[in-house]
């Protein structure tokens, strides 16, 4: 049974006649034997009459004129945009052009200069070594290797090096900055 | 300007042409002026505008607003109309746009933190408290009634929180579906019947002092 609590929860399915024909006539019961429920049902309905009844606003009388102004105004400006857009495009187009013909027309002008070279002389690599030492009077380098002993850094300021062999000498300069005094 | 001379009516030997788009339905109008027939935007708007302007009046309160919220609408349509689903209907698209103004209009008022707690404070107890109603005995006469009902009408339906007042005037004025209103407010089916039952309750209790 329909109570005035279910009755309120589903009013607009009932009213917009979205219930189930079942369903439909127990709300219709239901209004028919409760009178709040009656009335709350002819109070919407009266008020929504009321409602609907009321004067329709209608525009101004230079309404439709600004509509038509402002139509105007926008399709201007398409029409600037469209114009503006293939314009800039053409002129994109053009400076690219001169300055693809700008960076061939040298190549195209300039002759060829014929340039006599002397003759290259190239000697026979000595027969012991492959690649050759250029400085064969200096003891020969050491090969890199990852197995000696990491090199130390000495910080010895602008003194002259007193070194053993593998080390390396790190100089530091110490800088004066100017006073701002 | 240049711009206020090129405001002219179109030529009398096209009025035909008026007529004839006057018989088309929206789509077909809508077709027409994406082929090139400038009229047909003309013929839209004056579908429109009287109706837009009630819809956008009755939801923010505000007549001159209103009127200009139209025309953005109509200048947004002019703009967008050729990325329009033309299976869908043209009157639900323009509503959804109208209604969005309508609702940024409020929501700019409410920037004010005052309104805006005043806002949601409103919102939240039309929303929480239960549906309820008393059947109240009081009766008007008629002279009374026939004065007053339709400003007290007009007043219940401004004071309803914005987002039921929406769905009420679509539903109630425009006679949308309820599809409709859920497409054109950006909300889903259960959520536009919960706010149309509670629009409706809340709307009654303010006027059935004046209703038999």
């Amino acid at each position: 049974m329909l109570n005035c609590s279910d009755f309120l929860e589903g009013y607009s399915d009932f009213r917009d006649g979205l219930l189930p024909a079942a369903r439909y006539r127990e709300f219709e019961r239901h209004a028919e034997t409760c009178d709040a429920c009656a009335r709350y049902h002819r109070v919407i309905g009266g008020g929504v009459e009321a409602f609907r009844s009321l004067p329709d606003v209608e525009p101004s009388e230079d309404f439709e004129w600004r509509l038509r102004h402002r139509l105007l105004l926008l399709e201007e400006e398409q029409q600037r945009q469209a114009s503006g857009s293939g314009a800039s495009a053409a002129v994109t187009i053009g400076i690219a052009l001169a300055i693809g013909a700008s960076a061939w027309l040298p190549a195209l002008r300039a002759r060829q200069a014929v340039v006599r070279l002397p003759p290259v002389v190239a000697l026979a690599p000595a027969e012991r070594s492959v690649i050759g030492n250029p400085f064969p009077s200096a003891p020969p380098l050491p090969a890199p290797t990852l197995l000696l002993p990491a090199p130390r850094f000495i910080d010895e300021p602008l003194l002259p090096p007193v070194s053993r062999p593998g080390d390396l000498h790190l100089y530091t300069t110490l800088s004066t900055y100017p006073s701002t005094r | 300007m240049a711009h206020a001379s090129v405001v002219v009516r179109a030529p009398v030997s096209s009025e035909p042409q008026r007529d004839a788009l006057k018989d088309l339905d929206d789509s077909s109008v809508v077709a027409a002026f994406l082929a090139g027939e400038k009229r047909a935007f003309t013929e839209l708007a004056e579908r429109y505008q009287t109706r837009l302007l009630n819809f956008v009046y009755r939801t923010t309160g505000d007549r001159e607003r209103a009127e200009d919220l139209v025309q953005e609408t109509f200048i947004r349509v002019y703009r967008h109309l050729h990325r329009f689903d033309q299976s869908k209907k043209f009157s639900t698209w323009v509503y959804t746009i109208a209604s969005n103004l309508a609702k940024n209009e409020l929501r700019n008022r409410s920037r004010n933190p005052l309104v805006l707690f005043q806002a949601i404070k409103k919102n939240w107890d039309s929303d929480q408290r239960p549906l309820e109603w008393e059947d109240n005995t009081y009766r008007p006469d008629d002279l009374y009634r026939k004065r007053h009902l339709k400003q007290i009408v007009d007043a219940a339906v401004k004071d309803l929180p914005e987002h039921h007042r929406a769905v009420f005037v679509l539903r109630e004025m425009e006679g949308k579906s309820y599809e409709e209103i859920a497409e054109i407010t950006g909300c889903n089916l259960g959520t536009v019947k919960s706010r149309l039952n509670r629009a409706r309750n809340n709307f009654a209790q303010r006027i059935a002092p004046l209703l038999d």
